[in-house]
């Protein structure tokens, strides 16, 4: 495999893998349809509700073989898969799981439903699709939301159940709570005491999701994406240079630190890590090491002394 | 006040604060973190120094059993950490409102810029570690200016969560501190905590 050094790096064909979440009605599948060439795996009857002018492809399934299948054949086709909704997804893997005891052993109850170990079963295909689904599209799993009551307030919970409400966030590079406030939309990608979010790649806090007007292009989400690309571009490039150097910092930590053999060495090796050009948390990280030489020689700080003597 | 009053102060001590009126023991536990009364450790404690000495076992090169019951989730971990310098302790200053503080921390891993805290847990759900239980975001990113972000890589035994935090979307430490220091004085606890968690030059 070829070393790419940073500077060389490109992040122009890198897919992301976002969840957005709102309540029913605040327009998550219509905000989905505006990344590049999406597919859309509809299982919620989702599209009936989007504007004819914003239709996208759609994937009507019923069970877990028939998206697998969908997903196979749009392979090349499309650059996003939008799932809606994640949650009715999982329904889908749970039921497969339970389908299919040949390949999923213990994975029912005999009293039917799924098992704790079918569960199991499901989190290891999510994350496995995901990461699949991630070599080839972008992936955006839409999540209806539900409201719980918490100590003074509100907290809106992603509509699944319970078992896979923190594995579906694994895989995600940004995540992002969609809800009206005085008339406009907004997503927010900075986790709150009211809603879990995940913001990455500079894109953080709340991000206004303008209102469509009439023969205007749904291009928010292909926008976004394109910026986050950026942004990596950028962030990579800023540090390439950072990391060169405390990639030689901490070589030469190493060195100094592996040439101390006894008390009166820490001293100097002391001062040599001090004068290395330091970058990132190389400093701290190179003290750490003297630190850690220092304990496995059993050598010890003497006050009285002020001196490194041997542990008596 | 007195600026040449130096006081330290651990996420240990900001964490039994904040959840003071959260548990039915807060309020008690608080008290005995600010008096610094050693207590044994819950096993919940006892379970998560065990993980994290069989991942830092593994990461200065011990082999781990096939038939270990964390192997997975262990070599999963230790990918994102190898190289990294572990049980990294620091201190820093930092005046909150005229008050000089003395902010410790030890992290749990420190690579390249990037903060990494191990965390086990039966009861995992993501943003677990930043609003609701903890200070230690802000602290450690205090502890280390230079660094980029903070990463809580968390496992319940059978899988691998992580929670990135980047720089810029962390509130400061000192706000917290200052509210700390003002409910001290409101309640007339500032005298205990400046008496027990004195920073003697």
């Amino acid at each position: 495999m070829p070393i790419i050094k940073p500077e060389n790096m490109n992040f122009s064909g890198k897919n992301l893998i976002m969840i957005i979440s709102g309540l029913p009605g605040t327009g998550k599948t219509t905000l989905a349809l505006s990344a590049p060439d999406v597919l859309l795996i509809d299982t919620d009857k989702g599209m009936a509700r989007v504007n004819p002018a914003h239709r996208k492809d759609a994937s009507i399934c019923a069970t877990y073989e028939e998206v697998l299948a969908d997903l196979k054949a749009a392979e090349g086709q499309y650059k996003t898969i939008v799932i809606d909704t994640c949650g009715k997804l999982i329904d889908y893997m749970k039921d497969w799981v339970v389908r299919h005891p040949e390949m999923f052993p213990k994975g029912a109850k005999t009293s039917g439903g799924i098992s704790l170990q079918g569960f199991g079963f499901v989190k290891q295909e999510f994350i496995r699709l995901s990461d699949e689904l991630a070599q080839k599209f972008n992936v955006i799993y839409l999540f209806h939301e539900t409201l719980t009551k918490q100590d003074e307030g509100v907290f809106y919970e992603l509509l699944v159940e319970g078992a896979a409400r923190t594995v579906v966030w694994q895989p995600a590079d940004l995540g992002a709570h969609l809800f009206i406030m005085n008339g406009k939309r907004y997503l927010g990608f900075t986790p709150t005491e009211q809603y879990t979010a995940k913001a990455a790649y500079g894109i953080k806090g709340l991000v206004e999701v303008p209102e469509l007007a009439d023969g205007q292009p749904n291009d928010f989400l292909t926008k976004l994406f394109s910026k986050v690309r950026d942004n990596l571009s950028k962030e990579s490039a800023d540090l390439a240079p950072q990391k060169l150097a405390y990639l030689k910092a901490m070589k030469e930590a190493k060195e100094i630190c592996a040439a101390v053999n006894a008390p009166e060495d820490v001293s100097e090796a002391a001062k040599a890590l001090k004068m290395l050009d330091h970058a990132l948390t190389s400093e701290k990280e190179s003290t750490a090491l003297l630190k850690a030489r220092i304990a496995e020689l059993n050598i010890v700080w003497d006050k009285a002394a002020k001196a490194y003597v041997y542990k008596s | 006040m007195s600026i040449s009053l130096k006081v330290r102060i651990t996420k240990s001590l900001l964490d039994s604060w904040l959840w003071a009126f959260k548990r039915d023991d807060g309020w008690d536990d608080f008290l005995s973190v600010l008096h610094r009364e050693k207590k044994p450790p819950t096993q919940a404690m006892l379970d998560g120094t065990r993980f994290e000495n069989v991942l830092n076992n593994v990461l200065n090169g011990e082999a781990i059993p096939a038939d270990h019951e964390w192997v997975s989730v262990i070599a999963e971990m230790s990918k994102d950490l190898y190289g990294a310098q572990q049980q990294v302790t620091l201190f820093q200053d930092c005046e909150v409102n005229g008050q000089l503080f003395l902010l410790h921390g030890v992290l749990d891993y420190l690579r390249a810029g990037r903060i990494w805290d191990c965390k086990f847990t039966k009861n995992y759900h993501l943003n677990k570690y930043f609003w609701e239980e903890t200070s230690q975001t802000a602290m450690y990113l205090a502890l280390v200016p230079e660094a980029r972000d903070f990463t809580y890589i968390i496992s319940d035994g059978k899988y691998v969560y992580r929670e990135r935090y980047p720089r810029d979307i962390v509130p400061p430490i000192e706000p917290t501190i200052n509210n700390f220091m003002q409910y001290l004085k409101k309640h007339g606890l500032w005298d205990v905590y400046c008496e027990k968690w004195r920073v003697n030059n």
